[in-house]
């Protein structure tokens, strides 16, 4: 291992083990003056390296000494769980399966809120799409009526332009503060036009956004967005995007023309085992991490289709099954 | 030597160490290593809680280029700590001889 691969390798494990930032910088700049001080008496990298210990051993060693961020950790580890429990009670007792799937947007709500913690200011953009797609559903599910006016799914859609408006925020140029009043005005004036002359060619106001958007780079802080560890690679922010824009799409066609809101909103579990799919980290790429997903997946639909719920929970034995044998 | 001996005492040398001299952590590390035996990972986290625990200080040294280097040195309160540290550890090698002694009788 050279310089860049052990401290690149050690802050992915003081990262694993939730040590405060300025922790964080601190100790891989200990460790990079070591390994320069060494190189200044005539040691090579690879050579002075072998003989500290391991990121992970590093990582660990520092348990009882520096803090952790566990208590937030904690909540990101419950939340699949709850949602779940939540999503039951709500369609069990409510009959709400739909919007009440939405409770799962509630996972990478909680992941972001505790976990990216190095996304900063950042943090408000990378909470929009979900807290957009909320807005969107229950807008539109229970048709809203605000001064006389019944929002439907027609007018939701709007909701999401919250979304470029967060970006564009932080966008101190002058272009970005234009683009920024375009982006709120614009949807404005398209709602105002479609309330009181409704028509499809109301839609071309939007090409000045496309303008401004493309102008000012929305798709440039779309791909800064740093989340998590994935910061090193936008491809892969694009690539979840995509992932959800298609599962969103095929939601929504199964449930416009089969209403199949329900069971169907076991779609947006691919979304997670996308992320795990083209993770790095090789902890997570194991068969566990995929189990509780699939395993309610298939729950749902066996239950569903063949009317067997209460055979078909079986699957979800799955889970802790495969973590018993993957335990070494 | 024995892991668990050492991790009792590791604390007393580092300290000690530091008392006679301004170190780096790459200093001590080098220091220790081949008589003790010790790794990394047994060092440096130690050198972190005595600092942050005011029994060391910093003297920052600014490079021309990269992050500054850290040289430690025991506070007062460091030399005080050392002290005790010293006397217990004498203390308890006496009782353990006199232990093992009366055993062999």
């Amino acid at each position: 291992m050279n310089k860049q691969e052990f401290l690149a390798e050690l802050q992915r494990k003081l990262k694993e083990y939730k040590y405060e930032l300025t922790v964080i910088q601190d100790v891989l700049e200990d460790h990079q003056t070591m390994i320069e001080e060494a190189v200044e008496r005539g040691r090579t990298e690879e050579e002075y390296i072998a003989t500290l210990s391991t990121p992970k051993q590093i990582a660990r060693s520092l348990k009882g000494v520096e803090k952790r961020n566990e208590k937030e950790n904690k909540v990101v580890k419950l939340s699949p769980f709850i949602a779940i429990i939540a999503f039951f009670l709500l369609g069990f007792l409510y009959s709400a399966w739909h919007p009440g799937w939405l409770v799962f947007l509630g996972i990478p709500i909680a992941g972001v809120l505790f976990e990216a913690d190095d996304i900063g200011e950042h943090k408000l953009v990378a909470l929009s799409p979900f807290i957009a797609t909320i807005a969107f559903f229950l807008i539109g599910t229970y048709n809203l009526t605000i001064w006389g006016y019944t929002f439907t799914f027609l007018d939701a859609w709007l909701v999401f332009f919250i979304i470029p408006i967060l970006g564009l925020v932080n966008d101190k140029t002058l272009l970005g503060r234009i683009s920024l009043i375009a982006f709120i005005v614009v949807p404005m004036i398209y709602f105002t036009l479609q309330v009181t002359n409704p028509s499809v060619y109301n839609l071309s106001l939007f090409l000045i956004l496309a303008v401004f958007g493309l102008a000012s780079g929305v798709i440039k802080i779309k791909m800064d967005i740093e989340l998590g560890r994935w910061r090193e690679s936008p491809l892969k922010i694009i690539v979840v995007a995509i992932s959800l824009i298609i599962i969103a799409y095929a939601y929504a066609y199964l449930g416009f023309f089969y209403d199949g809101w329900h069971p169907w909103w076991v779609l947006f579990l691919l979304l997670p085992m996308v992320i795990l799919f083209i993770s790095n980290d090789r902890d997570r790429q194991s068969l566990v991490a995929y189990s509780p997903f699939v395993s309610i997946i298939a729950f749902i639909l066996v239950g569903h289709y063949f009317n067997a719920y209460q055979l078909s929970w079986l699957f979800i034995l799955a889970i802790p099954i495969l973590g018993v044998l993957e335990d070494k | 030597m024995n892991s668990q001996f050492k991790k009792g005492v590791i604390e007393l040398i580092v300290l000690r160490l530091f008392t006679q001299y301004k170190l780096s952590t790459f200093e001590v590390l080098e220091k220790l290593r081949d008589p003790l035996e010790v790794n990394e990972n047994t060092v440096y986290p130690v050198i972190r809680r005595l600092h942050a625990e005011g029994y060391l200080d910093v003297e920052k040294k600014e490079l021309p280029v990269g992050a500054p280097r850290k040289y430690f040195y025991a506070t007062n309160k460091g030399n005080q700590y050392v002290e005790e540290l010293q006397k217990d550890w004498r203390m308890f090698v006496e009782t353990v001889d006199h232990l093992l002694g009366e055993k062999d009788e």
